[in-house]
């Protein structure tokens, strides 16, 4: 019965040590690579998840539902970061953030830099298609879960998205 | 064309990828590692009664019941102080609280941790019949506040790392204005609390230590039993044995002794009824609208008068009647200041438009009038 089941569940702990590091740069990339504020984030993803996770059914692919997770607290972080406009961001710019991470390579660097300028002026649903199918390296039918769309749809605006992108850095 | 799209898609996979740091891993870890163990504990603790007698199928659902209820007990604020789940949902809070890196995160949590215990002194306070006269539940509220006014410094701590935005500040001081209230509506409770024992003492002679506690009272009148025992003993010999005696002596104390204990028992009762009555209505003070009933009372009679198929019927015309009579009385009362007086009669004539099956339609108060004392 419901023993048996739990049996053979995954522990909640293996499924952090996967997807720690792959919630951590979806909100990296999300919240301006701000470092604190992505640790933060993820931290109380995990704790989410942790509380919910008797609900999560098994036969189901993690990723999907992590992420379907994460994206849900990054819209009510952004809500609530809305409403409390007391609460000051801390400015750290995409610039430093690269510099730390391309120390050597500078040209890298300032391409880099252009393309993440660039996404982040997209409209929400080209970048954040592109985020999760090039960064988080996710496929069409866990996007479409995680977006709660069709995957052709999903298809259909990663490419529009591309050409966006293509256009904007000639 | 597709050249430079491959292009921009390698560029894209290749896009820098970064690490948890190691300091949140192991703090997240630790974290993840309480909730199992808080969450296990709590299965644990509130189950194992039930496991052995009804059998592993209750006690199995039970533990998947609890386990997941555990969600709900973070964030529930009927789970006070005054309930077992209650170190459960402040261990879940210590371990979120423990982890946030970002000083902005940590005033968010402190004041939503503050406001929570407000939310939980508020249930408390607002489930008059759970509140007793004793200082236990005066206590849990207390610790409740004090919690609440300690989340509070915490959040003021966090804030002057930051910048002090005034919206922070004001909704902090908004939250211990109101924590200073209860907390000081509590000091003048117990006061008057202390006050009102020392009037009964003084009134009725019962000692208030028996009023404050049904057990110790059960206590001291057992103990007088072997006291009145040895008395009975020196009874005359009535043809009975020593042994028959002595149990017909026993049977006639703890006659008497029940007889005692139920007359200080009803006492007790009475008095604990009269306390909390009056404490109840001094801990919630309810400022009852009467001009605004009396009001609408107005309004909603002027609306069925208006109806003239209501007054056909000669039983509606004499309930306006005499609702429209003790009205008027209620809206003398409030024009010369006598609000109490005013109060009364609004009470009593919502309770007799409530018991005539609310023939008005008026929007009635939440408020049940079920005995004198608390009407």
């Amino acid at each position: 019965m419901i023993g048996i089941k739990t049996k053979n569940r995954r522990n909640f702990l293996e499924y952090y040590k996967s997807f720690k590091d792959k919630i951590y740069n979806f909100f990296w990339y999300r919240v301006g690579l701000n470092r604190d504020k992505a640790e933060d984030l993820t931290s109380e993803v995990f704790v989410k998840a942790f509380e919910s996770f008797d609900s999560y059914d098994q036969e189901r692919p993690f990723q999907a539902w992590i992420y379907r997770i994460a994206q849900n607290h990054l819209i009510n972080h952004y809500r609530i970061a809305k409403r409390e406009v007391g609460l000051p961001e801390i400015d750290n710019s995409v610039s430093n953030e690269l510099a730390y991470c391309f120390e050597r390579d500078i040209e890298i660097k300032f391409e880099l830099e252009k393309v993440m300028k660039v996404i982040n002026s997209m409209e929400d649903y080209h970048r954040e298609v592109l985020l999760l199918r090039y960064v988080d390296s996710l496929d069409n039918a866990e996007i479409a879960t995680v977006l709660g769309k069709e995957e052709g749809a999903v298809r259909a605006q990663i490419s529009r998205g591309l050409k966006l992108l293509r256009n904007k850095l000639k | 064309m597709r050249k430079e799209t491959e292009k921009l898609e390698i560029f894209l996979e290749n896009l820098p990828k970064r690490k948890l740091s190691i300091k949140t891993d192991l703090k997240l870890r630790y974290g993840i590692y309480l909730l199992i163990l808080n969450k296990k504990i709590s299965a644990l603790n509130i189950n194992q009664g039930l496991f052995f007698k009804n059998g592993i199928l209750i006690g199995s659902f039970l533990l998947i019941f609890f386990s997941s209820a555990s969600v709900y007990i973070y964030a529930d604020n009927k789970i006070t102080q005054a309930s077992i789940l209650y170190p459960l949902k402040r261990n879940i809070e210590k371990i979120e609280s423990f982890l946030p890196i970002e000083a902005n995160k940590k005033i968010q949590l402190h004041s939503r941790f503050a406001t929570r215990r407000l939310a939980e002194a508020e249930e408390l306070l607002k489930n008059k019949s759970n509140i007793e006269v004793n200082s236990e539940d005066k206590d849990i509220l207390k610790m409740t506040l004090t919690n609440a006014m300690n989340e509070l410094n915490q959040a003021e701590n966090s804030l002057a790392l930051v910048d002090q935005k005034a919206s922070n500040k004001e909704k902090i001081q908004v939250i211990r204005e109101s924590l200073q209230e209860k907390l000081n509506y509590l000091d003048n409770l117990s006061s008057q609390k202390e006050k009102e024992y020392a009037q009964n003492k003084n009134e009725s002679g019962i000692n208030l230590e028996e009023n404050s506690n049904t057990t110790d009272n059960i206590q001291k009148y057992q103990s007088e039993v072997p006291r009145q025992k040895d008395e009975k003993e020196s009874y005359v010999d009535s043809g009975l044995n020593r042994e028959e005696k002595i149990q017909e002596s026993e049977n006639i104390n703890q006659d008497n002794v029940k007889i005692v204990f139920e007359e200080k028992a009803k006492e007790l009762q009475q008095s604990v009824s009269f306390q909390k009555n009056s404490v109840v209505q001094k801990i919630a003070p309810v400022s009852f609208p009467t001009a605004y009933y009396t009001k609408q009372i107005r309004e909603k009679i002027k609306i069925f008068r208006e109806n003239k198929e209501n007054l056909k019927n000669a039983d509606n015309l004499k309930r306006i009647k005499s609702v429209e009579s003790r009205l008027i009385k209620a809206e003398t009362y409030l024009k010369n200041g006598n609000k109490d007086a005013a109060e009364k009669l609004v009470r009593d004539i919502i309770v007799s438009i409530q018991s005539q099956g609310n023939f008005l339609k008026i929007k009635l108060p939440k408020v049940k009038y079920n005995s004198e004392n608390e009407r």
